[in-house]
């Protein structure tokens, strides 16, 4: 460029370009949040070699020991993981990440909100693979034989069963978000938060309406894939647009 | 357009005012130093002018936005301090791969081989370097970024003698091949005073002058001589300042507004008349001039706050 056409100023900025640029600096700056991940799901495995469960039956001269294993731990586990993930995102040095270079509040929270769903797909993926190397691991190090017992089977029943689980990471990612931004826009909801939450458990208890009626079994005892998608689908909006308000109030630096 | 127009611009934290209605404007491509003491309100109004923090009355615009939230003011400013945060896991030589990624006029080259010259190390991390490294890093950034505004908050905190000039030479040479608007805080007045084109003066949250630094670096006069000597018309002068030395003598300084015939009649009877720099006139016009005379009055027991 030369002197003459020196132009500082450029009004040609767009929201979706932003947030493009945004996204792939997270991916490289984040790049933490992977080995958490995969001590988590080696954690996870770990835990699942225990088995779930066990029957044994046996006669005169035989015996025979059945051991359940499943990778319920393992996804337990990166949910756990999305929760906190997104919880740590919300804190004051990773905002300041955030703002280290060209953004805004809107930008900044809808590029989060897009990584989130990037790394809980990953998450996801690797999650229901893990199911896999579980096997292996049992297959290798133990004597026992392995009697797979899938009910249902195909590629399309798989493919439920990750997109469920993406959702489901994705999701509790976004209560970890939301429930961080509130801690960030003012402090004393550390302490105030879980009272309210366990206090309003008690009290909804006490009325006959129990957190299993009202969450788990609205979201998890859906025996219908498209309803489970659209009903986590919606909460996870809730969590999200909650989140996206908040941090709209926030400012940067103090 | 302007590249910055404020008008009475309040910022308050709680019950605190950091900033008193403060109304000035800045011209495009231009140079301003903003000086003021510790606790004016510099850095708070620098942030606003960012946009990285939130008016709480009044009007601020740059490039004809208001500043807080706003993504377009966000790509063409740069907002430069000593505690700027990257992440932990990139490298300095990854964070200045950033910087090129989101400033549309990064110049990679300037910034690579001011990086080379100032000795960094490619695969560094920003959270080891030291207080001065820091701030020479920070510095690249800023320079680096060619933004429209460019705003440094006290960019040479911990810098040693050699880097600040390296820097404010930097600064100038760069700004003048690429004009932009630069805005630079500073409490060493008499680092900058040879490159800045104008001076912000804030104290307390308010705004005392916005002027050229030519103007400022004859704004205050040293009058000194006798006390009888002094004429009583000097009274009615802005008083900036007043030490007694002995009995008899004594130095006051003035704005420099006097006529002619004022500097005659002070010349006649003996009074002596010397120029104040403006890094000077800066601490005398932001001390408390009127009531507590400075630190040695503490000492000398003319201050008591009343406690035991």
């Amino acid at each position: 460029m030369g002197k003459g056409a020196w132009m500082m100023y450029s009004a040609d900025v767009s929201t979706a370009g932003v947030i493009k640029k945004q996204i792939s600096y997270k991916w490289r700056a984040y790049i933490s949040v992977f080995t958490s991940l995969v001590v988590i799901q080696l954690l996870g495995v770990l835990f699942s070699l225990n088995g779930t469960g066990m029957s044994s039956s046996g006669g005169r001269s035989y015996n025979i020991q059945v051991e359940y294993y499943n990778a319920d731990i393992i996804m337990i586990f990166t949910i756990f993981w999305g929760f906190i993930t997104a919880l740590l995102l919300t804190t004051k040095a990773y905002r300041e990440d955030d703002f280290a270079f060209v953004t805004n509040r809107m930008s900044g929270t809808l590029s989060t909100i897009l990584y989130l769903w990037i790394i809980s797909s990953i998450a996801g993926f690797t999650a229901s693979l893990s199911g896999y190397l579980l096997k292996v691991v049992v297959f290798l190090f133990t004597s026992q034989e392995i009697l797979n017992s899938t009910g249902a089977g195909g590629a399309g029943v798989y493919l439920m069963g990750l997109v469920s689980l993406i959702l489901t990471i994705f999701m509790f990612a976004g209560f970890g978000y939301a429930v961080g931004m509130i801690v960030q826009w003012n402090k004393m909801f550390v302490i105030l938060l879980p009272v309210l939450v366990i206090g309003l458990l008690f009290s909804l208890e006490k009325a006959g309406y129990s957190l299993d009626q009202f969450f788990f079994q609205f979201l998890f005892s859906e025996q219908s894939f498209w309803l489970f998608l659209i009903k986590s689908t919606a909460v996870s909006a809730a969590a999200y647009l909650s989140a996206f308000l908040i941090s709209n109030r926030l400012e940067v630096k103090q | 357009m302007k590249a910055v127009q404020t008008k009475e611009l309040i910022k308050k934290y709680g019950r605190r005012t950091a900033l008193n209605g403060v109304s000035f404007s800045i011209e495009e491509n231009t140079i301003t130093g903003l000086a003021g003491r510790n606790g004016a309100g510099k850095t708070t109004l620098l942030k606003i002018l960012t946009g990285l923090l939130k008016e709480s009355d009044g009007k601020v615009e740059v490039y004809g936005n208001r500043p807080f939230n706003n993504l377009q003011v966000s790509a063409n400013s740069i907002y430069i301090d000593d505690q700027m945060n990257f992440p932990t896991s990139l490298t300095l030589k990854e964070i200045l791969e950033e910087g090129r990624r989101f400033y549309h006029n990064w110049d990679h080259t300037l910034a690579m081989n001011l990086f080379d010259y100032f000795g960094f190390h490619p695969k560094g991390r920003h959270n080891e370097l030291s207080k001065g490294k820091e701030s020479t890093f920070n510095m690249i950034i800023g320079l680096a970024s060619r933004s429209a505004l460019t705003i440094f908050d006290e960019p040479t905190t911990g810098m040693d003698a050699a880097v600040r000039k390296d820097f404010y030479r930097a600064l100038l040479k760069d700004y003048l091949a690429y004009p932009r608007t630069i805005l630079l805080s500073t409490h060493h007045l008499e680092e900058v005073e040879d490159i800045l084109e104008d001076i912000l003066l804030m104290d307390k949250g308010n705004l005392l002058m916005h002027t050229s630094m030519e103007d400022m670096k004859s704004y205050a006069v040293a009058v000194s001589g006798r006390k009888e000597w002094m004429p009583e018309w000097m009274e009615d002068k802005h008083l900036l300042y007043k030490e007694e030395s002995g009995p008899y003598e004594q130095t006051v300084i003035l704005q420099n507004n006097f006529t002619s015939e004022e500097k005659e009649e002070l010349k006649r009877k003996g009074v002596q008349l010397s120029p104040v720099s403006a890094s000077d006139a800066f601490v005398y016009m932001t001390g408390e001039a009127n009531g507590k005379g400075g630190v040695d009055d503490v000492f000398s027991g003319r201050i008591d706050s009343g406690s035991d």
